[in-house]
């Protein structure tokens, strides 16, 4: 069930009511089964997996509490990490360390045989509810959030339906007791829920997949396809990206209001970034804090002699990567940020820290912000490509003579090209809101429910309904 | 168990927010059924065959013409039955006058492991007596693909109908939407369907505007006959004569004849004759320009010249008869008895039929006999009401 479908929307007004009807105690119940169908409308079997992981984390919890034993604890925490690494690795990465391995040792000439990769059903978000629920065993064991013995209300913080696919990745220390508290159903906040979710929508479903339509039919024959075709595709995988993965954030983050619930803020204008450390504290920031404080923080973090930290950058960036996917082009584009990243953070540059605050960019602010874009989409390519040897020739044909040669200015997709201006614009007049929409109840309802009503129209008129999922719900 | 007073107001407001966004939804879907766009392929045969002759499909939005087709080949099961490309689709079932069923199944087999896949997907119960196939030189070329499975797939395709498919609606909704908005008097059409040339019903927006399937199966251009009505010297061959020169669409530049596609054409014939399926083939007229940039085109003439040259032989070795009406003047027609550079107009379509059933292989055919069909022909062709782009039939 995506959440661009009828069926999520029927979900959503039966659960919304349901939910409204029952007191606390059912409500997280409720909402565990609820999460568990809604999982489960993709493949039934793999609800194990979900439960499963919750169980390991909460019981290492549990566990965690009985003893002040520092031995004892960090096996209690090994041991569950290892059992969510075992079941993330087993199901994401077992046939891309396999038929790695058999390459490695093929081109050394030693021929491998006897390890099979496997047919292996991705299960969908494994990557986002497995991080959430070690973060739990984490914290406890850092004795930064207390270990919980409400069952029910753990299974509900691991599987919470809004966010169980795509997330954002909470933390228990956020989201955790707010399952644990009363809550009171604020019409003020299920309104902005709304909103949120109005925005959301209208980014994946009328930006998001209209330029994906595009990327898929270019980057499905990148080899037939010619320079201005390939830049101009991904171009439009940059905002595709962006408006797939952020517009699911509002979505989830609506959604959750509407329930009294209030997620982490995952995206922050990225696009308007004047430098890599700013693009990295504004893209999937819930993955990048994840990433920091449970990584890189502990690896030492910047505190330590240069070679230790670029080690430290360089495999937070990697990891970052593979976490994406099992593919050598997941590890290349971490690598390429890391790359940018740690000349920057090791500089004593006092901008690299600053943003763009002025209403009209300077043309100093504005340069930095297209360069940055510009190293962010360079290293989308890898990303978005099928292989590295792809990548390289997608990036060898658009940087050659035959972006001399323009194609025509419909080629170039004029329509799309202005609704990312479009974006664009909207996005940088509210760049100090959390979303665009926001704060609209004090705009006069004439103005107000006409936005709304030209939202929900050019979702309709614009929209592109084909079955393009999720990006990041293959993660 | 109650909801709080703030919630049943946040409902009741979303409710009347939205309820004007689910009246025009609902309004554009009942269009959407109206106009035929929504119809399912299967009610669309069976409307079809209760009402014969007085319909014409296509849709604009949901095409799925090959199911359409084969379905409705299987509910009429006819004695002849035509196979080919588009060049194929005037051929009509009046043109074999009336003691006989025919059905023009042209666009569901062009190439010959297409013909063969067809006659493996039909019932035990049912074989044509007659097949009549309409070869394309250009479908012989080595570079084409040959087209294994592609009949199967097309009807292994997303079903647009299955249930709890809602996706149909939503994109039909949507660009009936954009289509009213952009001429607001087709909501009328739309409510009225009906076909501009004959004023029959029309199922689908692109039947609407006159282009669609009839009861037989052959094809209805609408558009270039409403043109022509306008400008009956109008001849359109340059997009033609552009693909042949720039090698795209069907004209790929390809010089090599193809000897397996040749292969499959003899396994297919071989194939019919056990099953005593009685096959013609014959190739359909390009215009009189397009004929000549076929024979001259260094990167086209060889393989037009093979296949003119190799498949006779094929048929004649299988003994079954073949007609090469590539070059039009062979029929004594112009280039105004063309569509365009490679469609024939269904008044071109009955000369190359009436050519065909005078010959001696098919003048004894009891099917193909020359009360129900050539004298038929002859008095259609001379009608004063035919024009080269539309022949003018006495029960039309």
């Amino acid at each position: 069930m995506t959440f661009n479908s009828p069926e999520f929307l029927i979900f959503l007004a039966v659960v919304f009511f349901t939910y409204w009807v029952l007191n606390l105690k059912y409500q997280n119940l409720f909402l565990v089964l609820a999460s568990y169908f809604f999982y489960g409308w993709w493949d039934w079997r793999f609800l194990s997996l979900m439960f499963i992981s919750a169980s390991v984390d909460y019981l290492a919890g549990l566990f965690l509490e009985k003893t002040d034993n520092e031995t004892k604890r960090k096996y209690i925490l090994t041991s569950a990490l290892t059992a969510n690494l075992v079941i993330l690795g087993f199901f994401k990465y077992y046939n891309f360390f396999v038929s790695s391995f058999q390459n490695g040792l093929g081109t050394l000439g030693i021929p491998m045989q006897s390890l099979t990769t496997l047919s292996i059903i991705l299960p969908v978000g494994i990557s986002f509810y497995t991080f959430q629920s070690m973060s739990y065993s984490i914290d406890v064991f850092r004795r930064t959030v207390r270990p919980t013995r409400d069952f029910v209300a753990f299974t509900a913080y691991v599987s919470f339906f809004p966010q169980l696919v795509a997330g954002p990745i909470e933390r228990a220390s956020n989201l955790l007791p707010q399952f644990q508290a009363r809550r009171q159903f604020d019409y003020a906040v299920a309104v902005e829920g709304l909103r949120q979710m109005l925005w959301g929508f209208f980014k994946k479903i009328v930006i998001a997949d209209n330029l994906g339509m595009v990327v898929e039919k270019i980057y499905g024959n990148v080899y037939g396809a010619s320079s201005w075709e390939l830049l101009i595709a991904t171009f439009f995988f940059a905002f595709q990206i962006y408006c797939d993965f952020s517009g699911y954030s509002d979505i989830a983050t609506g959604t959750a209001r509407l329930f009294g619930f209030r997620l982490m803020r995952n995206f922050a204008y990225p696009y308007f970034s004047t430098n890599i450390i700013q693009f990295w504290k504004r893209w999937h920031i819930s993955l990048s804090t994840w990433f920091r404080d449970y990584v890189y923080i502990p690896m030492g973090g910047s505190k330590v002699n240069f070679w230790k930290y670029a080690r430290n950058v360089l495999t937070v960036f990697i990891v970052s990567g593979i976490w994406h996917g099992a593919n050598w082009t997941f590890v290349a584009w971490g690598a390429i940020h890391g790359a940018y990243f740690l000349p920057l953070a090791v500089s004593k540059n006092s901008n690299r820290y600053k943003e763009a605050r002025e209403d009209i960019p300077s043309l100093k602010n504005l340069h930095r912000i297209i360069f940055t874009f510009l190293l962010v989409l360079f290293a989308w390519v890898f990303f978005r490509a099928e292989n590295i040897g792809e990548a390289v020739y997608i990036l060898g044909k658009i940087i050659s003579t035959g972006l001399l040669a323009f194609p025509g200015f419909s080629a170039i997709y004029p329509k799309r090209l202005v609704i990312i201006g479009i974006l664009i614009f909207a996005e940088w007049i509210s760049r100090n809101k959390q979303y665009p929409l926001i704060g609209l109840e004090r705009l006069p309802k004439i103005f107000r429910f006409g936005l709304y009503y030209a939202i929900i129209f050019a979702i309709f008129f614009f929209g592109n309904f084909g079955s393009l999922p999720f990006i990041y719900f293959q993660f | 168990m109650f909801l709080e007073k703030s919630i049943t107001k946040f409902v009741a407001k979303v409710f009347l927010f939205l309820l004007p966004v689910a009246i025009i939804f609902a309004a554009l879907v009942f269009l959407g059924m109206r106009v035929g766009e929504l119809r399912k392929t299967n009610s669309v045969v069976e409307f079809e065959i209760k009402h014969p002759g007085e319909t014409l499909f296509l849709r604009r939005i949901l095409q799925d013409t090959d199911s359409y087709k084969f379905k409705k080949l299987l509910r009429l099961k006819p004695d002849i039955l035509i196979l080919g490309s588009s060049r194929v689709m005037q051929i009509r079932q009046e043109m074999f006058g009336e003691d006989v069923l025919f059905y023009n199944g042209g666009g569901l087999a062009e190439m010959p492991l297409g013909f063969q896949e067809l006659l493996d997907l039909l019932p035990k119960d049912y074989q044509p007596k007659i097949i009549f196939i309409g070869l394309d030189s250009f479908e012989y070329g080595k570079k084409r693909n040959s087209g294994r499975g592609a009949l199967k797939a097309q009807m292994e395709k997303v079903d647009y109908f299955a249930p709890a498919n809602w996706r149909p609606y939503v994109y039909v909704a949507q660009r009936l939407a954009v289509g009213i908005i952009g001429n607001p008097a087709r909501l009328f059409d739309y409510l009225q369907p009906k076909e501009p040339i004959n004023g029959k019903t029309a199922i689908g927006v692109f039947a609407l505007e006159g282009n669609g399937f009839r009861f037989d199966g052959s094809f209805q251009y609408g558009g270039s006959i409403l043109s022509r009505r306008l400008n009956p010297n109008f001849t359109d061959t340059e997009d033609v004569i552009g693909r042949i020169r720039q090698g795209t669409a069907q004209f790929v530049f390809d010089s090599d004849f193809d000897y397996e596609k040749a292969e499959d054409l003899k396994t297919f014939l071989e194939a019919a004759k056990a099953e005593n399926i009685f096959v013609v083939g014959f190739a359909p007229p390009y215009s009189s320009e397009v004929y000549k940039e076929l024979t001259i085109s260094p990167r086209h003439k060889n393989l037009f010249a093979d296949f003119r040259s190799k498949i006779p032989k094929i048929f004649a070795e299988a003994d079954f008869p073949f007609y090469d009406f590539s070059d039009l003047s062979v029929l004594g027609l112009n280039d105004q008895y063309m569509f365009d550079g490679f469609h024939p107009t269904e008044t071109a379509a009955a000369y190359m039929l009436r050519s065909m059933l005078l010959h001696k292989a098919l003048k004894n055919n009891p099917l193909l006999n020359e009360k129900s069909a050539v004298l038929y022909l002859d008095k259609a062709i001379n009608s004063d009401g035919t024009k080269p782009f539309k022949i003018y039939y006495e029960n039309n």
